[in-house]
């Protein structure tokens, strides 16, 4: 019942499209994030599914109801989605004690006081808030609001739980900490979690899938691991992770041709849709390219400690490579080293 | 981004309507009889109007005198304001805090009481200051006669300076002390920084302060009234009172007076537009703004002076003329030196139990000023929850309404109720509170709408849209978030609509009668008819009443 479909959802605002044709199915149970950079449309689905915008074209549905629907004219207002939703700005109501901000929901249906104090209770010790229920929002830290946030969220036991972007207001460190706690609350909750961030660790740690957007599009719907090491473009690559991109020509089933200005690379690679003679652009992650021994010859331009690898840019006759090297052996800058290209793919060359 | 859905844009649609229907009724008609009336007699085109008004030289004397004091009251405010702004904001003076509160005294007095404030300090026989300024130098010639050009124009200038320090002090307190810093860094000294970085980034606020100073002082009637008729010294609010006085009941003198009053209109809107342009953005932001650390000029050796120019600055153009007004209402006999034996409460008592004509005019202004307090808070709130939380069409339609009759004149005002609602165009509301109460609901509706939408804006979407998932209904989350955490906010805002409603005499003293007199008129008549110590025990009641109210208003909105 707690699957969240979107089929075809498109929201225009002002002639910009926000939103263009987005389909997904978040399966009951599954924590799915959106993922892209600001604009890309991933909150304005969020609030599509809330209820707070209107889709222009295209359907919601949860479970088998469709709660939206532009060309039914279907729209069902957000108080009667029966959702959780945690706020970027944590939306902690200033002039209500945290029993009360969390009590809200249950008070909304009318549940008698005894249930109301139990539930609250309830809810405030899986964020671990207890004991702290009379305390006024400007009492309380960051971190505590965003707890008293989610306690609001889950207490009217919603099978779905909307989070926008609930961690970036944080310190690292608590961020870190939330990630894992709201991960196990969903799991030992079970319930289906969608969740917009801009932060990609956030999302690998978090998700069972991803959904990586761009002005307006699904790049791609993936696990993370997949997105990190199948990337469906040359934009989902790069926006995960460090990556290189190089240009190249397509010489034969599994090589490419790699000209870095003073001389010719051989490369294994395997090539995929592309054709002999063909140009595309190889990217290379920084940790799939090894040092210390191959055919390619390289400089190190700068080498940056970073604890536990050292980052390095290293000059490859004209071609700047990001390179990451353990941190037992460290080079210095300036040395020649020899290297070889691992794991990497090809793009088209003209794809942004 | 945030579009309203739609059941939410039929609730809109409605309210807007409302609203506007509200606005149309209260401003917009109106308005529109006052310039129509200016062309139009006996339902025929005619300039005769015009040409009478411009044959006037009466009418040229009062123009010439309006623009010759606004500029020097401008002047005046300006410097006044923009120079204690700095002392205030952007020095080590001590006691900088209550230096400011003080600063800001002159601007909850009302102008007419001010000028019978100056009238106990300056009359050129009998004030105080001309009595000590006398008897110190053996001399007849009083220091300055406020019956003048020249008492008229600082008079207004410490009743106008706080426009100018308000916009100034705001400006310093939200500008960001790095930019300061980054000129420090970058070698500039003091003074430069000063100059090269403070003054230009200010000087916006400087003038828009000025253009308020000066459109609050063209649009004044009281101190005019009070310190230049006297002396038959008329500017132009003065002047239409006149056309409508001695032509009473004549819709003539009422046509030439609208006519007289298009002047009027034309000045002060236009500076009012000016200031808006020049703070553009900032609409509703009353006095917000964050508080950061600024950057600080120390004054050194010449602190002590700097302190002492502002102390007897603040002994001589505000607490003095409180105090001196207060003094006089207690004397038996006005021009008694004060002394034990000469001290009288009858003052007092004679005014708020003996005279029963006062009794009405307190009634009178207590129903009228709660009444449009109440009308303008709710009417709006409406209307700023449109403006700030919707993005309807039509809004800025209304904004436009909302906020113009504030930048018209009281007297331009009261001119357009006369003649919308005086049994010409429609019911006649003469003799009637409804009258006086329509020219307060349109006059004060601007200051209802802009402290809704104040707090309106403080209150972030988010909370509303938590209360929504959490399954509340739009009614319900208005009910349960939005409207307790702007209660502060209204409640200080009725205060701010109540209490210079209280005290209203520009737009009531053309629009009453004998059984709809107002506290603000009653003190005119008080004057008019020579009883001076009971115009003054009246005004010591309205002050009172004014700083209260003023205390209650900073206690609910800290």
């Amino acid at each position: 019942m707690s699957e969240v479909r979107l089929v075809n959802v498109t929201k225009t605002f002002d002639a910009v499209a926000a939103v263009r044709n987005l389909s997904v199915t978040i399966r009951d149970g599954e924590f799915v994030s959106l993922l892209g950079p600001s604009g890309c449309g991933k909150t304005t689905t969020l609030r599509m599914i809330a209820g707070f915008e209107r889709p222009d074209q295209g359907e919601i549905y949860f479970g088998d109801e469709v709660v939206s629907s532009g060309e039914k004219n279907i729209f069902l207002p957000p108080e009667k989605r029966k959702l959780g939703m945690v706020f970027q700005s944590y939306a902690v109501w200033p002039h209500m004690s945290v029993f009360d901000n969390v009590a809200y929901p249950l008070r909304v249906i009318k549940m008698n006081r005894g249930e109301v104090k139990e539930t609250v209770d309830h809810a405030l010790s899986l964020v671990k808030l207890e004991g702290l229920g009379s305390r006024y929002p400007h009492q309380l830290s960051g971190g505590q609001q965003q707890r008293v946030a989610l306690a609001r969220a889950l207490v009217m036991e919603p099978e779905v739980m909307l989070l926008d972007e609930p961690l970036s207001n944080l310190d690292a460190k608590l961020r870190e900490e939330m990630r894992f706690e709201i991960k196990d609350l969903q799991k030992r909750l079970g319930i289906t979690v969608i969740y917009v961030t801009h932060d990609q660790a956030e999302a690998m740690v978090m998700s069972d899938r991803t959904v990586v957007m761009n002005e307006g599009l699904a790049y791609q719907i993936d696990e993370p691991r997949k997105i990190y090491e199948q990337p469906a473009d040359r934009f989902v690559a790069d926006f995960i992770g460090l990556i290189n991109f190089v240009e190249c020509e397509v010489i034969d089933e599994r090589t490419v041709l790699l000209k870095d200005g003073t001389g010719v690379h051989k490369v294994e690679c395997g090539i995929g849709d592309f054709n002999k003679g063909e140009r595309a652009v190889l990217a290379i992650r920084p940790e799939n390219v090894s040092l210390g021994a191959g055919p390619i010859r390289g400089t190190i331009k700068r080498a940056v400690y970073l604890g536990n690898v050292l980052d390095y840019r290293i000059m490859m006759g004209k071609i700047e490579l990001r390179v990451q090297g353990e941190a037992g052996v460290i080079y210095n800058e300036g040395e020649e080293i020899d290297l070889a290209i691992g794991r990497c793919l090809l793009f088209p060359p003209q794809a942004c | 981004m945030r579009l309203p859905r739609r059941e939410e844009i039929s609730v809109s649609y409605l309210v807007l309507g409302a609203a506007i229907l509200v606005l149309v009724i209260l401003v917009a008609w109106p308005m529109l009889l006052l310039f129509v009336n200016t062309v139009i007699v006996d339902s025929e085109f005619t300039t005769r109007l015009w040409r009478e008004v411009f044959t006037r030289r009466q009418n040229y004397t009062a123009l010439r005198n309006t623009l010759y004091i606004g500029v020097l009251v401008t002047l005046g405010s300006t410097v006044i304001g923009s120079f204690f702004a700095w002392l205030v904001g952007r020095t080590d003076l001590p006691f900088k805090g209550a230096l400011k509160a003080l600063l800001m005294l002159p601007f909850l007095m009302p102008p007419f009481i001010g000028a019978i404030a100056w009238e106990t300090l300056l009359s050129p026989r009998s004030g105080y200051f001309n009595k000590a300024f006398m008897s110190l130098f053996h001399t007849t010639t009083p220091l300055l006669d406020v019956f003048s050009t020249w008492g008229i124009v600082m008079v207004e200038s410490i009743y106008f300076y706080p426009f100018v320090f308000i916009t100034v002090a705001g400006a310093l307190e939200r500008m960001d002390p790095t930019l300061e810093e980054a000129a420090r860094t970058a070698g500039a000294g003091m003074l430069k920084v000063m100059k090269d970085v403070t003054l230009p980034l200010v000087s916006p606020s400087i003038m828009a302060g000025a253009l308020l100073a000066f459109a609050a002082s063209i649009s004044n009637f009281g101190i005019p009234l009070f310190l230049g008729m006297e002396k038959g010294f008329f500017v132009l609010t003065t002047r239409i009172f006149i056309y409508i006085k001695t032509q009473s009941a004549s819709f003539e003198g009422l046509q030439l007076g609208a006519t007289l009053s298009v002047f009027l209109l034309l000045a002060s809107g236009t500076a009012i537009i000016l200031e808006g342009r020049l703070l553009g953005g900032r609409k509703y932001a009353i006095l917000a703004g964050k508080s950061m650390r600024p950057h600080i000029v120390e004054l050194g050796r010449w602190k002590p002076v700097f302190l002492a120019l502002c102390l007897v600055f603040l002994f001589v153009a505000v607490l003095a003329p409180i105090g001196s007004i207060y003094l006089v209402s207690l004397l038996k006999v006005y021009g008694q030196p004060v002394r034990w034996e000469n001290l009288t409460l009858n003052n007092y008592y004679h005014e708020l139990f003996k005279d029963s004509m006062i009794r009405g005019a307190l009634r009178n202004s207590l129903v009228l000023s709660v009444a449009a307090a109440t009308i303008v808070m709710i009417v709006g709130s409406v209307i700023a929850y449109v403006l700030v939380k919707t993005r309807i069409k039509g809004r800025k339609v209304v904004e436009f309404f909302v906020m113009l009759p504030y930048s018209i004149p009281g007297t331009v005002v009261a001119i357009a109720m006369l003649l919308a609602w005086t049994g010409k165009y429609g019911p006649n509301l003469y003799g009637t509170l409804w009258l006086i109460l329509a020219a307060y609901c349109a006059h004060f509706m601007a200051l209802g709408v802009k402290s809704a939408a104040a707090s309106l804006e403080q209150v972030h979407t988010s909370l509303e849209e938590a209360a929504r998932v959490s399954g509340a209904n739009w009614l319900k989350t208005f009910g349960d978030i939005v409207a307790p955490l702007i209660k502060p906010g209204l409640v200080a805002g009725w205060l701010l609509v109540f209490i210079p409603a209280f005290r209203e005499l520009t737009t009531s003293v053309l629009l009453v009668s004998t059984h709809t007199m107002t506290i603000g008129v009653a003190i005119y008549n008080r004057l008019e008819d020579g009883y001076f110590l009971l115009a003054t025990a009246m005004s010591g009641i309205i002050l009172l009443l004014v700083f209260v109210g003023n205390l209650v208003i900073t206690r609910v909105t800290r």
